[in-house]
């Protein structure tokens, strides 16, 4: 099953050369802080000129950048596989998650499979987001919590978060699911893990260029939004673009705090579901922070199946499936009408945005709403009233 | 008697001062009946402000510049003003190698003093904002977003370097309209403005009226002496403006003036109103003015030179030559006429060393490349320093690069920053003899604020002219671009934020009912019910307050 996903991706770039390069442009694929044509950028300039950190390009990790100035980034074919592996990878480690969960998730097998053939997170793939590695480290990192090695599930939830930031907002379902699972640390020692290792990728990301303007540069871009070269699937672009001047770093903060409120919220409201936390903090990051983009909704979808019980009692799924096909159609449509044909305008784009903020923001409360009725009875009660 | 009297006093400050003015005129007829006019002005003192002690004052330097200048401690100043195209491929090389010539719209460079670079910029900001006013043109736009700091040696100075804490700062204005009203300032800075020698041609009216018109203003310093060259340039279109002379309407030429012939640019018979041949040039037609007397300041020597073929005869006053002259302005008003029995027969041209394209390339408003070719016309080696500074919100990707690498020498590259800066692409470029070369790098076209949109914004983005300059002395300018970037919709501001709010609001409302909700069993939830209702609670609060 891996093995068909990973070679139907190498398959795809090879025999379409023009294709990741083609999906790449794509602004629901592909996001300021996660393009590959920046990160090429970023490494030709770290190779050859001067500080990727010192321009309006580049914003993402220094650990990138080291990595990918080792691999051969000018090769199409190398990368493609490097990609698809890493994919491959994240499969791997869903189905072991699912393996280790065998009544409340999915098939190992599915869970693969619903990752790998899975339109959103393969097109993040081949357009070489790298928004794929946060999301291996995540993946990777819940794992490592499932399989009781609280340390190694904090280490690499502090990578996905010096990778884009935002899966910080996991650490407290993280610590969660660790304590569920492993007695053997306590919950102070791996607030010090955590520390630790964000300090220890950050004087990794020192390294390379001997400077600390990456924290400016790749943190602060995502934090307040300050790349606005490019429309993309969330709230944020377009209201910032009409916003009036005075009032843009405000509405910063309030978008941030609106975000920022629900993950605690969560963890408090489900403590013995982590889980389905984890997966329902994933489905708001693709909504809700600066720079969404589908390879985020890829994993939602995936981590969301982790929760079989909780799928099954969605009440709204048709819905969500059939306002994700929409979005998936209409908005590349609109997007070339306004950016390529010019008959459109940026209106057609933003409502397509808004559709898509309602499908996920529909998916993930109709999954909150099972989950609360879960808490209650597994589910298998009939008549159930709201007070 | 003014006349002598100024002389007189000129000859005195001389002494003090050390001071000279010069002006001089070329006209040269170019292919197709074009005419090429270029007047210089150069005035030249010691600088009052390195005097002390002495008597020293502004004389034939203009006080004004003066002071704006050292109010801004800029050591170097340099000031084009231009409009239209020089068409090198049939006019050849630019008056003075292309030196005074300009970018489409204005184009200043300056070198100027600071402790650091940002006390440069704080000066180079006065600078921009004087000359502003000083020349009513848009020149305070010339802030940090589009000046780039280059190395000091970048750009071939006149003066001397001996200054450490110089910056060389340079910024365009691609879109700025050039016209009469920067032209009127430029007149004030000559000692005798309009009303002596050759200025008395600078006329609004048929200055801005041609294909190609320069006007510069460039300061330096040699040793402690202040130089102030003004040159003003322009190609004139010679059977249009007397056509426009005999009549002002633009009527079709009858059938009869019309010459119909197998064109080489097509095979059938096609009539259009062929070159006039015979040339009979009135310089009081096209300027609308004759030559005014000399200006007294402006020293002995020749003052208007005429460079033309033998076939070509120049009538100045009452003397007849043929080809080349040169003559002096006397005392009286002087008419000049340049007639030829075949006017299309011109001096040869020199060719430039190197012709120098750029162009957009791709479609849509999200991405695009530029395409820059270089041509090497001769068959010698041409190196050559090619400078483009591109606006902040074209995303350079210079991975990107490709084409003829190979002619690339070396690289300087600073990269954009938002709001800040723009980047600076330096080249240093040798090319191979009788061979033509093109570099190609892709861009991303960024989206803005709402009001950092002009109010024609889908009219698009002027990007500055880039600058080649060889180093046989050479330069030139490519044309300016126009960048189009996709535009919001202007009239949405209330919408978007009302329904982007609403949405977040749904979402977060639907959210914190789910959060705080508890299921229960129906009997459960009726008994919670009839508990929590306000009567029980106010009972509640009731027998707790006063005790059953």
């Amino acid at each position: 099953m891996l093995l068909v996903g990973v070679i139907l991706r190498i398959g795809l770039a090879a025999l379409f050369p023009s294709l990741p390069q083609f999906l790449s442009a794509q602004v629901e694929l592909s996001t300021p802080v996660s393009s590959f044509s920046r990160l090429q950028e970023g490494v030709y300039l770290y190779k050859h000129l001067s500080s990727p950190y010192q321009g309006n390009v580049f914003f993402q990790s220094p650990l990138l950048l080291s990595l990918f100035s080792v691999l051969p980034v000018q090769n199409s074919f190398y990368v493609s596989v490097f990609y698809a592996l890493v994919d491959g990878w994240t499969a791997y480690n869903l189905a072991k998650i699912a393996k280790a969960r065998p009544i409340t998730s999915f098939s190992p097998n599915t869970i693969a499979l619903l990752y790998l053939m899975n339109p959103f997170s393969m097109l993040g793939g081949l357009a070489r987001s790298t928004l794929i590695f946060t999301n291996w480290a995540i993946v990777a990192s819940v794992q490592a919590a499932i399989a009781a090695r609280p340390i190694k599930s904090v280490v690499l939830i502090a990578l996905a978060s010096c990778l884009s930031l935002y899966p910080l907002y996991l650490v407290l379902p993280i610590f969660s699911l660790c304590l569920q699972n492993s007695y053997r640390y306590s919950f102070r020692s791996m607030v010090l893990a955590l520390i630790g290792s964000i300090g220890a990728f950050s004087a990794l990301g020192y390294l390379p260029l001997q400077s600390w303007n990456f924290l400016d540069k790749q943190y602060l871009t995502s934090l307040l939004f300050r790349d606005l070269s490019q429309p993309n699937l969330g709230v944020w672009w377009y209201y910032f673009i009409e916003m009036f001047a005075p009032f843009r770093p405000f509405f910063v903060g309030v978008f941030q705090l609106f975000l920022g409120s629900f993950p605690v919220g969560l963890t408090i409201r489900f403590p013995h579901e982590p889980l389905f936390v984890i997966s329902a903090v994933v489905g708001l990051l693709a909504i809700f922070k600066p720079y969404p983009e589908v390879a985020d909704i890829g994993l939602f979808l995936t981590l969301l199946a982790l929760n079989k019980r909780v799928v099954g009692l969605m009440r709204y799924r048709l819905v969500v499936i059939l306002g994700l096909l929409y979005v998936s159609a209409l908005a590349p449509t609109f997007y070339n009408l306004w950016v390529y044909r010019g008959s459109g305008n940026a209106n057609f784009f933003y409502a397509i945005t808004l559709v898509y903020t309602l499908t996920v923001a529909l998916a993930l409360s109709d999954a909150i709403w099972a989950a609360v009725r879960l808490d209650y009875d597994g589910g298998r009660g009939r008549n159930l009233m709201q007070l | 008697m003014l006349a002598w009297l100024l002389v007189l006093a000129s000859g005195i400050l001389a002494s003090t001062n050390g001071e000279s003015y010069h002006e001089d005129l070329v006209l040269r007829p170019l292919p197709k009946n074009k005419l090429l006019s270029s007047f210089r002005f150069v005035a030249e003192q010691r600088d009052p402000q390195l005097a002390s002690g002495e008597l020293t004052e502004y004389t034939t330097f203009p006080r004004s510049l003066g002071q704006i200048m050292s109010r801004a401690s800029t050591h170097e100043l340099h000031l084009r003003f231009s409009q239209g195209w020089w068409d090198a491929e049939s006019w050849g090389v630019p008056p003075a190698n292309g030196t005074y010539a300009g970018g489409v719209g204005v184009e200043m460079w300056a070198w100027v003093a600071g402790e650091d670079l940002a006390d440069a910029q704080a000066n180079w900001h006065r600078l921009a904002h004087s000359l502003s006013g000083f020349f009513c043109a848009s020149l305070n736009f010339l802030d940090q977003t589009v000046t780039t700091h280059l190395e000091s040696d970048a750009l071939p100075r006149s003066g001397d370097s001996s200054d450490e804490n110089l910056y060389l700062l340079r910024g365009a204005l691609p879109a700025e309209p050039v016209c009469t009203e920067n032209l009127t300032p430029f007149i004030k800075l000559l000692p005798c403005k309009s009303r002596a020698g050759i200025a008395s041609l600078l006329d609004g009216h048929q200055l801005f009226d041609s294909q190609w018109q320069t006007m510069s203003v460039d300061v330096d310093h040699i040793g402690d002496r202040l130089r102030l060259t003004q040159v003003v340039s322009n190609v004139i279109d010679v059977p249009h403006m007397q056509r426009r002379r005999r009549d002002p309407l633009p009527r079709p030429e009858p059938y009869a003036d019309l010459i119909c012939k197998e064109r080489e640019w097509s095979a059938d018979y096609i009539c259009l109103p062929d070159d006039p041949r015979s040339a009979n040039w009135v310089i009081s037609e096209i300027f609308d003015k004759e030559l005014a007397p000399a200006c007294p300041l402006a020293g002995d020597g020749p003052h208007v030179f005429v460079e033309a073929s033998d076939n070509w005869t120049v009538k100045v006053g009452g003397n007849v030559t043929s080809g080349s002259v040169s003559f002096s302005l006397g005392s009286e008003p002087v008419d000049l006429v340049l007639s030829s029995e075949d006017g299309l027969v011109v001096l040869e041209n020199k060719v430039p060393d190197v012709f120098v394209d750029r162009s957009f390339t791709g479609y849509g408003q999200q991405s695009g490349g530029l395409r820059t070719v270089f041509t090497n016309p001769h068959d010698v080696e041409v190196s050559l320093v090619y400078i483009e500074n591109l606006p902040w919100y074209m995303r350079l990707y210079l991975h990107t690069m490709s084409g003829d690498l190979d002619i690339v020498e070396d690289i300087s590259y600073t990269s954009a920053e938002d709001r800040t800066r723009p980047s600076k692409v330096q080249l240093h470029i040798r090319l191979p003899p009788l061979s033509q070369s093109s570099i190609e790098y892709k861009f991303d076209k960024s989206l803005l604020y709402i009001e950092e949109y002009p109010p024609d914004a889908n009219h698009g983005f002027e990007v500055p002219p880039a600058l080649a300059l060889t180093s046989t002395g050479y330069s030139t300018r490519t044309t300016s671009l126009l960048l189009s970037l996709a535009v919001p919709d202007f009239s949405m501001p209330y919408n978007v934020i009302i329904l982007t709010c609403t949405t977040m609001a749904m979402f977060l409302g639907s959210f914190v009912n789910l959060i705080v909700k508890k299921v229960v069993p129906e009997p459960l939830g009726e008994k919670i019910l009839v508990e929590s209702s306000l009567k029980r609670r106010i009972q509640a609060f009731k027998t707790k307050l006063i005790g059953n």
